[in-house]
C-alpha cells in the first residue's frame, strides 16, 4: 500500500536539491570590517597605516621594565652584566635569547592596534623587516588612492620610501649585506633572495632615501598634507630626516669597514664620502635656513631630557633632527639604572671607562697627554671640557640636593660597591641631579629622557669627516663655505671649547684623529661609539678592547689605572652573525665570516 | 510476514532477509511448477500441531514454519500455536523468526512439537555498521573493527566511553591522562598519527557528528571503527583521521524487557612519584651548597647546621617546627567510590518499538576533600551525570518507518574553587616535605611566610569554596524511511533531520576567600624553642589572613560569609546544530549478483556561542557488488568539502575502491572441512582532513583600532607632540595619539589553503579455522598524507617576509603499520570453555616533508623522524675530577662546571654545548607506536572469568617534577628521582652532584621509556541459570566483580599514558574495582 503523493514528494525534494543547491551553501563568509580598499583609498586611513612604520623605529633609550643597554663600545663598562656584546658572545643577542640589547627581543613593550602587537618589541632585526613590509605594501597601493591631494600622495610615498631604506639600513649597520626587499612578498612567493654585498644594498638604500628626501616636506606645518595636524607634526618624517640618514648611510658606506666588506679594501671610499659631504651640506643648508639649529650649551640638556615639568616631552630641540617616536609613559623606571643606588636608583650598571674620560680635552683645547694642555694628573678632573662635567658623575659630584649627598666614587666608596660603578665614574647624560627619591624630580610624570638618533651636531661631524678625507681639513664640499675644521669648531665652540689647535689641522691624518675624538666626546653615550669603532675598522685594536677604571682613595692621594674589562673583539665580531635558522634556509644567503 | 518486518532487524539483516526472500520466491515458483505438473498426484498428509515459545515460556506469534525442502508452511498465532498439514514423508520443520536463530526440528516420529526459540546472539556479529549504513560482515571489504555492547560492558564502571575502548580494538590507541572526575576525556588515535594537526578521529553517534565522552556506555549497541580509505572515504574531507561510529540500542518487537545494571566502584591511586623525606632533602641541599660554594659563595648563607637537620629525622621531636610531611597521606584518601545505575526498557509491538534508558553516574574524589561541616559546602572533586535516551520506531505504513531518537545528558563537575587546580593535583608529588605543617594541632593551617603561592593546598580543599561546571546535551533525531519496492524492488529512501544542543555553564560557585581559602594561617618558626620572653615567642609566630578574613587580633578573626556566584553560561560551550540528510538506498540480488547502492546528501549548520555559524555539505555515493558471495567489490565516493577553504578549494571528490575475495567459498576448497573462512581484502583511496585548520585563512583582512581599544589597553603608537613640548591638555592618553587611526594587516591570506589529503592503502586477511576454533584477522596499512597544514609557527621562511609566516599546506608524512587480532575459542566440555585473544597494533609514521631549513643537518630536521620525536641533549659520564671537568666541552652560557657534573655530548662537534646538540632520542613523546592487548577468558558453568593485559611500547615520556631539586629558598623539594646523587664516595650514583644555587645540565635524565604493561581488566561474573531465573520471573541476572587498570608495570615513575607531566591534568590516575549486578526482566 503506497501513496503516490509520497513518492512525488520525495522525488520533488530530491530534484530540487540537485538543481538548486551546490556549493553556495558553504559560500558564506564573515563580513570584513575593514577592507583593503578602506585602508588605501583615502589619505586619512592610508596615513594611519603608514604611521605604524614609526612604531618599528627602535628607541635605544626606551625600555620600561629593564635598563636599556645600548652603549657597547670602549666607552662604557657593563658591571653587572658580564655577557653579550662585550664578551663577544653574539649568539644569544641575535637569537633573541637575551633581553638586554636592542638588536633582538628587546624589552620594549609592544605597540598594539586592536589587540595585536604591530611592533613586537623584538628589536632591530624583527621590527625592521616588519617596517620594510609596511613600506612596500604602502608603496604598492599608491595607485589606489582616490581621496588625496598630490601633496598628500607625495608624503605617503616619501614616508614609505624612507622606511624601506631606513629599515634596511638598521639591519645592514650591524649585519652587513642583506637581501634588499623592494616588494611586499606574497605568501606564495619563493623567498630565496640572495644577499647583496654591502655597497649593492647601500646603493638601494641611498636611492630610496634620496627619493624620499625629494618627496617629504621640510616642515609639515607649512605643507598642505600637514594642515590636519597643524601644530602636532613634530616627529613626522621630513626632508631633513631623510637627508640626515642619507648622510649617515653614505658616510658609513664609505668608511673602512663597509668599504672593505664590499670591495676588500679596508679604507675610506672617496666616492661615497664625496656624496656624504654633499648630502651633509644639504642638511647644513637647512640649518642655515633656520630649520635646525644647535642648542646653546646652557640648555644642552634639552637634547636628552626634560626636567622639572610634568609630562614634558624630552629632547625637544631644533638640533634634534631625527628622534625615535616618543611614548611618554614612563619616567623613573627607565632612567634609574643611572641613578646611584643610595638615592633610590638601581646602580651604575653602565660605568664610563677611563678610556672615554681621557678623550675629554682640557679647557684650553688640547688632549690631556699634550704637555701644553695644563692637565694635572693629581687633579685629573680639573679644567676639562665642559662636556665632561655634563656627561660624567665624578667623585664628589652632588647626587641629591635636598638631602645633600655627593658621589663617593673612590675605591670602596658607596658608589663603587658591588654592582655599581667599576670605573670610578657614573654616567649622567640622561639624568638630572634631582632625579632621586629625596628630591623627587622623577615623580609625577617628570623626568623623561631620550636618545637622539641623529642630531645636527653629528651632521657637522659627518661633514667634517667626509670633507677631511676627500678635500682635507681645510677643504669644503663643492659649493659649500664650511671647511672640515670649521665644522668641528662649531661643535667645540658651542660647548665653550676653543678651536682645534692648529697643530692638528695640518694633515687629514692628524685631523682625522681629532674628529674621531670629537665624536667620542660630543656623542658620548648616544649609542654611536661601538659603530664608529667598527666602521673605522679599529675595534679589534687592543686600545679599544682594554677598558680602564681608576682606583683612588678618598683623599685622591694617588690615581691608579687598572684594566677592569677586556672586550672580546676579533675580526669576526665586526658583523653580527645572522640568526642561524635564517641563513640555513637556502643557499645564497651566507653566514657572516667567522660565525 | 514481511509486512510486519521489524525495523531493527531490517537494519541488521536486510541483505540477509532479502536474500532469503528471493530464495523463497524462487523455491515457491519452482514448487508451483512442480506441484502444478503433479497436481493430480494426491498426497498423503498429516497434521502437525505445536507451540513456539521464547525462553521465558511465552508464546511467540508470527513465527514462520516451513516444511524443509518445500513451500508448505504456516505462521504461529498470537499465542505461539500453530497447526500445519504436511506430507507424510516430511521429516523436518524449519522455524524462523526475526532476531531468533532458525531451528530445524524433526517430525519424523511425532505430530506435536514444542519449540523454544533462542535469541539470535551471533546475529549481531553478522552485520557491521559502516559509514551511512550497515553491511553484512561477510561482504565488508574495508578495514573495520567493532566492539559490541557485551565487550563494552566488561568495562563495567567505566564512566567514559572513550576509556572503555582502550585496548579493545586493534588500530585504536586510547591515551588517558587524568583521573579527574568528569575530565577523563582520553585522546584517541586511529592507526597512529599522520599529521601534527588535530589527529582525532571523526566521531558520529547514530550517524551524526557528536561528542562521545558523556554517552552512557550502557546505551551503546556497538562501536565501529573505520580505518581504511574504503570505510572512511564517504566522510570525505573529515575522514582522514579515521571514524568512530557509535550506534545506540533500539527496541525489538516483543514484550517489554527491563534491565537494570548497577555497579559500585572502588578507586585507589595508581603509581605516583613523590618527594623525598625532609631529612634526605635537607642533607642533599647541604651537600649541594658545600659542593658549589667555590662557584657561588652566596649559597653558603643557606647551609643548614647539622643539628637542625637532625630535627627532621624520624621520630621527630618537634614535628610542627621541623615538619616532614608526606603529602600523599595528607591529601589522598585510601580509596573512593563511584556509582552507576542504568535502567533500560525495550520492546515493541506491530506498530511501535522502543528503547528507553535512564542512567545515573557519580564519580568520587580521591582527594581528602569533602563536606565542610562548619561552612556547609562540599569541595569534593566529583562528577554527577544523568543520561537519558528514548529511541522509538513507528511503522506508519507497511513500508514506512518513522524513527525518533531523543537523548541527552546533564553533568555537574564539582570541586574546590581554586584558580589553578593543578596546585592541588600536583601537591602529592610536587610539594616539599618541609614546606609547612598542613594543619597545626590547634586546627590552624600552616603556611610559609613570604610564600603563599601555591597556597596551603589542604586549606584550599577545605576552605576555598566550590567551583561547579555544568554541561549538558539534548539531541533529537527524526527519521523517515520509505521502502520504494513499488518503484523498483530493493529501493528505499530515507530522510532525517536532527537538532543538537550542547550547553555548558559554570556555577553556582561558592566564593570563599579566593585561591587561599578563607581561613587563618599560622607559621611557627623553630626559633620559638629558644624564646625567653613572651615577646620572643610571639615574634616566632606569624599569621596570614587571606582575602576575606578580617582579623580582630592575632588570635581572633571574623570570617566573612561566603558568597555565591550565580550560574553563568560558558559561551563557547553553547553549541547548536541542525543536520538534515536524504538518502536513496538500493539493495537487490539478481541470482548470484548482489548489488547495493547509496546516494546521500546531507547538510549541517553549527553555531557555537556568538560565532559565525559554520556549514557543511556532503554528497556521498557508494556501489557494492558481490558475485556469488565470493567476489566483492565496493566503490565509494564523497563529494564534499569544507567552508574553511576558499572558492576553488571548497569542494573535493574523495574516491575509494575496495575488493574482497572470499576464498573459502570457492568450490575447489569445499572439501577443506577445517577451513571455515578465508577472506582476502584490499582497499585504496583518498580521504581528507580539515581538522585543526582555522577558518577564514583564505581571506585577507585589515584591522584598525577603535576608541575603546585606545582607552583600555593600547599603549601607544607613534607620538607626535605639539610644538611646545607638552602633551596637549589633560593627561588623557588619547591625546598622545595621532589623529590617524592605525591600521594593520590582519590575516594575510593564503587563497590556496586546502585540506590535508591522505592516500590510504590497506590489505587484510580474515581467517577462521575449525568453526572459529582459531580466528585471525590481520591488516597491513600504508598511508601517505600530503598537503599537511603548517601553522605559522611551524613554517620556516625568511624573516624578511616581514610578518608572521602564512600558514600553508606543505607537509607530507607516511604512516604504515600492521594490526593483528587472533582469537582461539575452545569448549572443552559443555560446562567449561575458554577463549584467548591477542591483538596488537603497530603504527609508525615518518615526516617526509616539513619545510625544514635546507641547511640543517639531518639530525636537526624534523623530516625523517616521527611526529613528536623526542629530542634532547645526551649526557655521558659524570666528571669525577677536575681533569674530567677541563676535558668536557664548555657550555653555551659560561656556567661554572664542577666535578660531579654530567658531560654532555657535543654532538655537532662545534666545541660548545648548545641547543644544536639536542638530538633525536627514543621515540615520540605523545603516543606509543605499538600497543598490544591479550585476553584470556574462561567460562565454567555459570561462572565467567576474563582478564586483559594492555601494554604499549615505543614512547618516550619526560617526567620531571616541577621542582625536582631543592633551591635556595627555605623549603626543600627533592624528587625521589634525584636522591641518589654523585659524590666522590658514591661514584656510581644515578644523579649528578647536587647543585642548589647554580645549575648544571641534566641531558636526557627524566626522559623515560614510556612503555608500560597494565592489567587492564579482570572480571569474574556469575550468571544465574535460566531455569532458576524463570522461576523468579527474571530473564537474566549477572553479578560481577571486575577491575580496571589494576596493576601497572613500567619504568615510569608516574602512571601517565602520554607525553609529559601536565600539572593541570595531573589528577592521579586511579585503579578501579567494580562490583556490579545486571538484572533483566
Amino acid at each position: 500500500m503506497y501513496n503516490k503523493f509520497q513518492l512525488k514528494y520525495i522525488i520533488l525534494i530530491l530534484v530540487s536539491i540537485l538543481v538548486f543547491s551546490c556549493e553556495e551553501y558553504l559560500d558564506k563568509t564573515i563580513e570584513a570590517e575593514v577592507t583593503e580598499e578602506d585602508v588605501f583609498t583615502t589619505f586619512f586611513n592610508y596615513q594611519g597605516y603608514v604611521e605604524t612604520g614609526y612604531a618599528q623605529i627602535i628607541d635605544r633609550g626606551f625600555n620600561p621594565w629593564e635598563a636599556p643597554y645600548f652603549n657597547w663600545g670602549d666607552d662604557v663598562v657593563h658591571a653587572s652584566r658580564n655577557r653579550l656584546l662585550q664578551e663577544g658572545d653574539y649568539w644569544p643577542v641575535v637569537n633573541g635569547q637575551t633581553r638586554e640589547c636592542v638588536y633582538r627581543n628587546m624589552p620594549q613593550f609592544n605597540i598594539y592596534v586592536a589587540g595585536q602587537a604591530i611592533s613586537q618589541g623584538r628589536g632591530v632585526w624583527d621590527n625592521s623587516w616588519h617596517g620594510i613590509r609596511i613600506a612596500n605594501i604602502a608603496l604598492e597601493h599608491l595607485d589606489d588612492l582616490v581621496d588625496a591631494t598630490p601633496e598628500e600622495r607625495a608624503v605617503l610615498e616619501g614616508q614609505s620610501l624612507f622606511f624601506r631604506g631606513y629599515f634596511h639600513w638598521e639591519i645592514m649597520k650591524q649585519w652587513g649585506g642583506i637581501p634588499y626587499i623592494d616588494q611586499a612578498l606574497k605568501p606564495a612567493d619563493e623567498m630565496k633572495l640572495p644577499a647583496l654585498n654591502f655597497h649593492e644594498a647601500a646603493d638601494k638604500v641611498i636611492l630610496d632615501l634620496r627619493n624620499a628626501s625629494e618627496l617629504l616636506p621640510v616642515d609639515w606645518d607649512d605643507h598642505p598634507a600637514g594642515q590636519r595636524t597643524l601644530g602636532n607634526n613634530r616627529g613626522r618624517l621630513t626632508k631633513g630626516i631623510a637627508l640626515a640618514v642619507l648622510t649617515e648611510v653614505q658616510l658609513y658606506s664609505g668608511s673602512p669597514l663597509m668599504n672593505g666588506a664590499a670591495t676588500g679594501t679596508y679604507d675610506y671610499n672617496h666616492e661615497y664620502l664625496t656624496n656624504a659631504a654633499n648630502t651633509a651640506w644639504e642638511v647644513l643648508q637647512l640649518a642655515n635656513q633656520g630649520v635646525y639649529s644647535l642648542e646653546p650649551f646652557e640648555t644642552y640638556g634639552n637634547l636628552f631630557k626634560s626636567v622639572g615639568q610634568a609630562n614634558q616631552e624630552p629632547g625637544v630641540s631644533k638640533e634634534n633632527i631625527f628622534r625615535p617616536p616618543y611614548y611618554g609613559m614612563y619616567s623613573k623606571y627607565h632612567v634609574d639604572q643611572w641613578v646611584p643606588r643610595r638615592v633610590g636608583g638601581r646602580s651604575h650598571f653602565e660605568s664610563p671607562s677611563q678610556n672615554l674620560i681621557e678623550k675629554f680635552e682640557t679647557i684650553n683645547g688640547l688632549p690631556i697627554d699634550d704637555p701644553e694642555s695644563g692637565f694635572d694628573p693629581a687633579n685629573p678632573w680639573e679644567n676639562l671640557d665642559p662636556r665632561f662635567y655634563y656627561n660624567i658623575y665624578k667623585d664628589g659630584d652632588p647626587i641629591s640636593i635636598s638631602m645633600p649627598l655627593n658621589a663617593e666614587m673612590y675605591t670602596g666608596g658607596s658608589e663603587r660597591r658591588a654592582g655599581q660603578s667599576v670605573t670610578g665614574y657614573g654616567m649622567k647624560k640622561y639624568i638630572h641631579v634631582t632625579w632621586n627619591n629625596f628630591d623627587g624630580g622623577w615623580n609625577g610624570g617628570m623626568g623623561f629622557h631620550t636618545v637622539p638618533l641623529i642630531r645636527l651636531a653629528e651632521i657637522y661631524l659627518f661633514y667634517a669627516e667626509a670633507v677631511n678625507e676627500v678635500y682635507g681639513p681645510h677643504g669644503t664640499a663643492p659649493g659649500a663655505d664650511l671647511t672640515a675644521v670649521d665644522a668641528v669648531n662649531i661643535i667645540r665652540n658651542r660647548a665653550g671649547m676653543p678651536d682645534v689647535h692648529s697643530k692638528f689641522t695640518g694633515s687629514k691624518e692628524a685631523f682625522r684623529e681629532r674628529i674621531r675624538n670629537e665624536r667620542a666626546v660630543e656623542l658620548a653615550f648616544e649609542s654611536k661609539r661601538r659603530d664608529d669603532l667598527r666602521r673605522w675598522y679599529v675595534a679589534h685594536e687592543t686600545r679599544h678592547k682594554e677598558l680602564y677604571g681608576l682606583d683612588f682613595p678618598r683623599d685622591h692621594s694617588f690615581f691608579e689605572k687598572r684594566v677592569v674589562k677586556t672586550i672580546v673583539f676579533d675580526l669576526k665580531h665586526y658583523w653580527f652573525p645572522f640568526p642561524t635558522d635564517q641563513v640555513l634556509l637556502y643557499e645564497g644567503w651566507n653566514q657572516n665570516p667567522g660565525w | 510476514m514481511m509486512k510486519n518486518r521489524d525495523f531493527q532487524s531490517f537494519l541488521r539483516k536486510d541483505l540477509f532477509l532479502i536474500l532469503i526472500r528471493m530464495k523463497l520466491i524462487l523455491f515457491f515458483s519452482i514448487f508451483l511448477i512442480f506441484t502444478a505438473s503433479a497436481a493430480d498426484q494426491q498426497q498423503e498428509r498429516r497434521e502437525i500441531t505445536g507451540k513456539v515459545i521464547d525462553n521465558g515460556g511465552i508464546g511467540i506469534p508470527g513465527v514462520s514454519i516451513i516444511v524443509k525442502g518445500t513451500a508448505i508452511g504456516a505462521v504461529s498465532d498470537f499465542d505461539g500455536n500453530f497447526r500445519l498439514l504436511v506430507p507424510t514423508d516430511a521429516d523436518t520443520l524449519v522455524f524462523s523468526f526475526v532476531g531468533m536463530s532458525t531451528q530445524e526440528v524433526s517430525i519424523s516420529e511425532t505430530n506435536s512439537v514444542s519449540v523454544t526459540m533462542e535469541e539470535e546472539t551471533i546475529g549481531l556479529e553478522d552485520v557491521v555498521v559502516v559509514g551511512y549504513g550497515i553491511q553484512k560482515k561477510e561482504s565488508v571489504v574495508g578495514a573495520i573493527t567493532t566492539a559490541d555492547a557485551e565487550v563494552l560492558e566488561k568495562r563495567g564502571g567505566t564512566v567514559n566511553l572513550g576509556n572503555a575502548l582502550s585496548g579493545q580494538l586493534p588500530g585504536v590507541t586510547v591515551m588517558s591522562r587524568t583521573g579527574e572526575p568528569g575530565r577523563e576525556d582520553p585522546l584517541i588515535l586511529i592507526r597512529g598519527q599522520s599529521t601534527w594537526n588535530n589527529a582525532s578521529p571523526l566521531i558520529l553517534v547514530d550517524g551524526i557528528e557528536r561528542r562521545m565522552n558523556d554517552i552512557n556506555v550502557s546505551e551503546v549497541e556497538s562501536v565501529s571503527v573505520l580505518k581504511d580509505a574504503s570505510a572512511t572515504a564517504v566522510f570525505g574531507v573529515r575522514g582522514a583521521n579515521g571514524v568512530i561510529l557509535i550506534t545506540t540500542k533500539r527496541g525489538a518487537k516483543g514484550k517489554p524487557k527491563l534491565s537494570l545494571t548497577a555497579s559500585n566502584t572502588f578507586k585507589t591511586v595508581s603509581k605516583i612519584s613523590t618527594m623525598a623525606e625532609a631529612y634526605t632533602a635537607k642533607s642533599w641541599k647541604n651537600a649541594g651548597i658545600a659542593h658549589e660554594v667555590s662557584t657561588n659563595e652566596a649559597s653558603w648563607a643557606y647551609f643548614m647546621p647539622t643539628e637542625q637537620i637532625e630535627n627532621y629525622k624520624i621520630p621527630q621531636k618537634y614535628p610542627e617546627l621541623y615538619p616532614n610531611i608526606y603529602w600523599p597521606d595528607v591529601m589522598l584518601k585510601d580509596f573512593t567510590t563511584d556509582q552507576q545505575v542504568t535502567l533500560n526498557v525495550s520492546g515493541g509491538n506491530d506498530l511501535t518499538r522502543y528503547f528507553a534508558s535512564v542512567g545515573y553516574t557519580h564519580e568520587g574524589d580521591i582527594f581528602k576533600s569533602g563536606e565542610n561541616d562548619v561552612k556547609g559546602y562540599n569541595t569534593s572533586y566529583s562528577y554527577d551525570r544523568i543520561n537519558f535516551r528514548g529511541n522509538l520506531d513507528f511503522d506508519l505504513t507497511s513500508s514506512t518507518v518513522f524513527s525518533v531518537n531523543l537523548s541527552g545528558y546533564t553533568g555537574i563537575k564539582s570541586g574546590a574553587n581554586i584558580f589553578y587546580p593543578g596546585w592541588v593535583y600536583s601537591s602529592v608529588y610536587n610539594l616539599a616535605p618541609d614546606i609547612y605543617v598542613p594543619q597545626y594541632s590547634d586546627g590552624m593551617y600552616g603556611f610559609l611566610p613570604g610564600n603563599t603561592n601555591p597556597p596551603n593546598v589542604l586549606a584550599v580543599l577545605k576552605e576555598a569554596g566550590v567551583a561547579k561546571e555544568n554541561r549538558g546535551f539534548i539531541g533529537s533525531d527524526f527519521k523517515l524511511l520509505q521502502n520504494l519496492d513499488f518503484v523498483t524492488e530493493g529501493l528505499s529512501v530515507d530522510g532525517r533531520i536532527s537538532f543538537d544542543n550542547y550547553f555548558g555553564s559554570v556555577g553556582p560557585n561558592i566564593i570563599d576567600g579566593g585561591n587561599q581559602g578563607q581561613t587563618m594561617f599560622k607559621h611557627i618558626d623553630p626559633s620559638i624553642l629558644s624564646a625567653v620572653t613572651a615577646a620572643d615567642s610571639s615574634a616566632a609566630i606569624s599569621y596570614f589572613y587571606p582575602n576575606g578574613a578580617l582579623p580582630v587580633n592575632d588570635y581572633d578573626w571574623i570570617l566573612r560569609p561566603w558568597r555565591v556566584n550565580p550560574e553563568s553560561p560558558t559561551s563557547g560551550a553553547l553549541r547548536r546544530s541542525i543536520f538534515y540528510q536524504l538518502s536513496l538506498n538500493y539493495d537487490r540480488n539478481f541470482g548470484l549478483h548482489d548489488i547495493t547502492g547509496l546516494l546521500l546528501f546531507s547538510r549541517r549548520k553549527d553555531a557555537s556561542g556568538a560565532n559565525f555559524p559554520s556549514y557543511q555539505e556532503d554528497w556521498v555515493g557508494r556501489i557494492t557488488y558481490g558475485y556469488n558471495d565470493k567476489y566483492l567489490l565496493e566503490v565509494n565516493g564523497a563529494y564534499n568539502g569544507s567552508e574553511k577553504f576558499g572558492p576553488g578549494y571548497r569542494f573535493g571528490f574523495f574516491p575509494s575502491v575496495a575488493a574482497g575475495w572470499m576464498v573459502s567459498n570457492e568450490e575447489f576448497l569445499n572439501h577443506l572441512e577445517w577451513l571455515t573462512k578465508l577472506k582476502i581484502r584490499g582497499s585504496a583511496g583518498m580521504v581528507g582532513s580539515d581538522a585543526g585548520i582555522p577558518r577564514w585563512g583564505y581571506l585577507d583582512s585589515w584591522i584598525t583600532g577603535d576608541d575603546r581599544v585606545l582607552r583600555f589597553g593600547t599603549v601607544g603608537q607613534a607620538y607626535f607632540g605639539s610644538n611646545d613640548g607638552y602633551f596637549s591638555g589633560t593627561w588623557d592618553p588619547r591625546s598622545m595619539y595621532s589623529i590617524y587611526k592605525a591600521f594593520r594587516e590582519g590575516t594575510i591570506a593564503n587563497p590556496d589553503i586546502n585540506w590535508e589529503t591522505a592516500f590510504k592503502k590497506n590489505i587484510g586477511i580474515e581467517l577462521s579455522l575449525f568453526e572459529n576454533l582459531f580466528a585471525l584477522e590481520a591488516d597491513y596499512f600504508h598511508d601517505t598524507r600530503d598537503n599537511i597544514f603548517m601553522t605559522s609557527d611551524r613554517r620556516n621562511i625568511p624573516d624578511y617576509f616581514g610578518a608572521s609566516p602564512v600558514p600553508a599546506n606543505i607537509g607530507e608524512t607516511k604512516t604504515s603499520g600492521i594490526e593483528l587480532d587472533a582469537t582461539h575459542r575452545y569448549k572443552i566440555t559443555n560446562n567449561l570453555g575458554y577463549w584467548v585473544r591477542l591483538s596488537l597494533t603497530r603504527a609508525q609514521d615518518v615526516i617526509l616533508k616539513a619545510e625544514d631549513p635546507e641547511g640543517f643537518p639531518a639530525y636537526q630536521k624534523t623530516e625523517g623522524f616521527a611526529i613528536g620525536q623526542t629530542k634532547t641533549q645526551i649526557r655521558s659520564d659524570i666528571a669525577t675530577n677536575w681533569d674530567d671537568v677541563y676535558a668536557q666541552t664548555s657550555l653555551e652560557n659560561n656556567q661554572y662546571k664542577l666535578p660531579g657534573d654530567w658531560d654532555i655530548i657535543d654532538f655537532n662537534g662545534d666545541g660548545i654545548i648548545s641547543t644544536y646538540d639536542n638530538i633525536p632520542y627514543g621515540f615520540p613523546n605523545n603516543r606509543p607506536q605499538n600497543t598490544y592487548s591479550s585476553f584470556l577468558g574462561v567460562d565454567y558453568k555459570n561462572f565467567s572469568f576474563m582478564i586483559q593485559f594492555y601494554g604499549v611500547t615505543n614512547i618516550t615520556q619526560v617526567i620531571k617534577p616541577n621542582n625536582d631539586t631543592p633551591k635556595l629558598e627555605p623549603q626543600s623539594n627533592l624528587s625521589e628521582l634525584s636522591v641518589d646523587y654523585w659524590h666522590s664516595s658514591n661514584p656510581d650514583a644515578a644523579f649528578k652532584a647536587p647543585r642548589v644555587g647554580t645549575s648544571s645540565p641534566i641531558g636526557e635524565y627524566y626522559h623515560y621509556d614510556g612503555s608500560f604493561l597494565r592489567l587492564k581488566t579482570a572480571e569474574i561474573s556469575y550468571s544465574l541459570s535460566k531455569a532458576l531465573l524463570s522461576h523468579i520471573g527474571l530473564s537474566n541476572l549477572r553479578v560481577y566483580v571486575n577491575g580496571n587498570d589494576l596493576l601497572f608495570w613500567s619504568d615510569l615513575p608516574f602512571d601517565n599514558e602520554r607525553g609529559s607531566l601536565d600539572q593541570n591534568l595531573a589528577y592521579p590516575k586511579l585503579k578501579h574495582i567494580n562490583i556490579g549486578i545486571d538484572v533483566s526482566f
